[in-house]
């Protein structure tokens, strides 16, 4: 059923050039191919990408900033022009691009609204019908009749959204316009989106949101430098942009070894210590196959750490401490195997051991940054061998409301007594 | 949705132009409105200015040039001859040099029309002229009696009037279109527009009686249309009479010449205003 198909793109990329002068532009447009010099440097946004929305599809597009989300929203939006490639929309298009949309800033509110429903092709007196719905949606109160310049960012956002919702279209194109409302409005935002998707909309949006991708999307797409590096089931999408997130600091880990003294201040890595017996390798995992680097609630996970002497080591106070740290640097889970009643038996140079930590994540919804040490506490307070302070930095998604910062599994029973 | 850009071959495709335009009715008829309302918005006087401006215009000029310089103009022994004749040229050519400098940073101006809503730009060269369009007309309205009062008479050629004005509305708008566009390329064009204007004051009879122009320059008149519509609009206020058929036919054709090129040349170029902005 190709009608079904709402949104078809083919190889859509985009050039700019790179101008010195803005004479150079005119010059080049005006007489393109009669220069004999080229004033400008090409550089590509966005490299060949192609995808297929239907109805009730959501596609949420992830990346790093400049990394061709708000190009490729553009183009579907319609307000770029792709260099190469092609793009169909069938149906009416709506679209937030970046904060407050084409308002006009001396317009009132109410001007706003027709004038944006004038730009959709929606006639004035259809516009009337819905315009209560609008504004009531949008919260503004008496703020409709005020020129649109006079507005906080929230209220801009507001309106734009709720025009763009309120006049039934096919595609909806989002971009993380919804960033700067407030918790309650995001939360009517998704539910205005998902009752357009029952209806049979496409929608797509960008978020720097990996959680917002994977609870709402059914498809996602991440961009590197202008070029789609994964596509597909949103788990598996968000996952890998994750890792290479914090790729750079596994890779640190890995290098390591005994006579390579790793450079301490690397980027998001912080690692100290004595080093006669370093950590070699880290992993993190969970039951569920697939996920790197984030993680279910609920999940049983699991933390591997590969660690060898360089001399021989008494263990008898030493341990592997494991932790997990909350962006705002409090550690939420702390194990030490000391403090376990683990012991290690002594170690000979050149020995290694592999340590598996298993436990519950009972962690809410966040990120969270993996410390792992190696102590000793033979000489009163705590000496480390080695100290990772971010040795992988993982998400932690969940499908349930947490609203403290751990949630341990619970059984609650009740009994009722007359 | 997404649109291809405009061919050259669109160049002879009037009823699509018109097509297009005619569809964005709504938007033409609400930006319009506004902005014309806007420029007057906050003050006291409100839309009062509207009025007050042209007639103080009138009243300066008038006095100047009629009371106290005394500027006899052709046969006329009426001092108060050459103060309509300056306006029937000042008011039209207000609206094209007012068309011309606000084309230069139009399309900044409406930067977020241009990334980020699918916007009918070239609705925005054509509200332009409809507002200058607008003052102009409260103008002529002003000018009629002072015209009655100094020539005695006014002429059925009057009904003539919409036809010269279309033509005007045709030429401004071909070249806001075409000045908006390049504007986007070249941000200079703002300071050359006020250079530009100044010059091509002087080279159309504006200011001073069209009879001075040595034959030999007569050409510089034949092809500048806005002297061509300005004496029209003389023809038809003053002399009460109609244009010649030639000079209907031949300003005619260039407005239209005008209208679709600029509109075809805005077409193709407005696809890259996005990249640029």
């Amino acid at each position: 059923m190709s009608n079904d198909i709402l949104i078809s793109a083919q190889h859509l990329s985009k050039r700019y050039w790179l101008y010195r002068r803005y004479r150079h532009r005119l010059m080049q447009f005006v007489f393109g191919g009669l220069l004999k010099r080229n004033y400008a440097e090409p550089f590509w946004a966005l490299k060949d990408v192609s995808f297929e929305l239907r109805r009730g599809q959501t596609l949420g597009v992830i990346g790093v900033n400049g990394s061709g989300k708000s190009t490729l929203l553009q183009i579907l939006a319609g307000t770029l022009q792709p260099t190469e490639g092609s793009l169909q929309v069938n149906g009416r298009l709506t679209a937030l691009l970046e904060l407050g949309t084409g308002f006009h800033p001396e317009f009132t509110g109410r001007e706003n609204v027709y004038l944006s429903g004038a730009t959709i092709g929606i006639p004035e007196r259809e516009m009337k019908k819905r315009f209560d719905e609008i504004v009531d949606f949008a919260g503004i109160g008496q703020f409709i009749d005020q020129p649109v310049k006079m507005y906080s960012s929230g209220m801009y956002v507001r309106l734009a959204f709720s025009i763009a919702t309120s006049v039934d279209p096919e595609v909806l194109i989002v971009d993380e316009a919804l960033a700067v409302g407030d918790a309650g409005f995001v939360l009517k935002c998704m539910d205005r989106m998902q009752k357009l998707r029952e209806k049979g909309a496409a929608i797509v949006l960008v978020s720097h949101d990996v959680q917002t991708v994977r609870s709402f999307c059914s498809e996602a797409m991440w961009l590197n430098q202008g070029t789609p590096q994964a596509y597909g089931g949103p788990l598996e999408v968000t996952s890998e942009y994750v890792q290479y997130l914090w790729g750079a600091a596994q890779k640190i880990v890995d290098a390591r070894n005994a006579d390579n003294q790793p450079d301490m201040q690397s980027k998001g890595l912080v690692r100290w210590g004595s080093g006669e017996f370093v950590v070699d390798e880290v992993d993190v995992s969970s039951d569920t196959p697939g996920a790197q680097g984030v993680f279910e609630h609920g999940d049983q996970m699991m933390v591997r750490i590969t660690a060898r002497a360089l001399e021989d080591i008494d263990t008898a106070q030493v341990g592997f401490g494991i932790a997990l740290r909350n962006t705002k640097g409090l550690d939420i889970i702390n194990f030490t195997t000391l403090d376990q009643g683990i012991h290690i038996p002594p170690l000979a140079a050149g020995q290694r051991i592999d340590l598996q930590c298993r436990f519950g994540n009972i962690l809410s919804a966040g990120h969270y940054a993996l410390v792992i040490n190696i102590e000793d506490r033979s000489k009163g307070a705590p000496v480390y061998f080695d100290y990772i302070e971010n040795a992988k930095i993982i998400q932690v998604v969940s499908s349930q409301s947490i609203f403290s910062a751990v949630l341990p599994p619970a059984e609650i029973s009740y009994s009722i007594v007359n | 949705m997404s649109e291809t850009a405009t061919s050259w071959k669109e160049l002879v495709n009037l009823p699509g132009l018109l097509r297009n335009l005619f569809r964005r009715r709504e938007i033409i008829r609400i930006l319009t409105w506004r902005d014309f309302a806007a420029r007057f918005r906050g003050s006291a006087f409100g839309i009062l200015w509207a009025i007050i401006q042209p007639l103080f215009m009138m009243v300066v000029y008038t006095l100047v040039f009629s009371v106290f310089l005394k500027v006899r103009f052709g046969s006329s022994d009426s001092p108060y001859t050459f103060a309509v004749y300056l306006l029937c040229g000042l008011l039209p050519w207000n609206t094209f040099a007012e068309g011309l400098s606000s084309s230069t940073d139009l399309i900044r101006k409406n930067a977020n029309l241009v990334k980020r809503v699918v916007f009918p730009l070239e609705v925005l060269p054509l509200n332009l002229t409809l507002v200058s369009v607008i003052q102009q007309l409260i103008g002529f309205v002003l000018l009629l009696p002072l015209a009655y009062i100094i020539t005695g008479t006014l002429s059925w050629a009057l009904l003539f009037t919409p036809v010269i004005l279309l033509f005007q509305i045709l030429f401004v708008t071909g070249a806001n279109w075409i000045w908006s566009s390049i504007s986007v390329f070249l941000p200079d064009l703002r300071q050359a527009t006020v250079l530009l204007t100044t010059l091509l004051m002087f080279v159309t009879p504006i200011f001073y009686p069209e009879d001075l122009i040595p034959d030999r320059f007569q050409w510089l008149i034949n092809l500048n249309p806005i002297a061509q519509l300005v004496g029209m609009y003389r023809d038809v206020v003053m002399n009460g009479e109609m244009p010649t058929a030639p000079v209907i036919l031949g300003t005619g054709l260039a407005c239209l010449v005008v209208f679709m090129f600029g509109y075809v040349w805005f077409m193709r170029t407005k696809t890259v205003f996005a990249d640029i902005v």
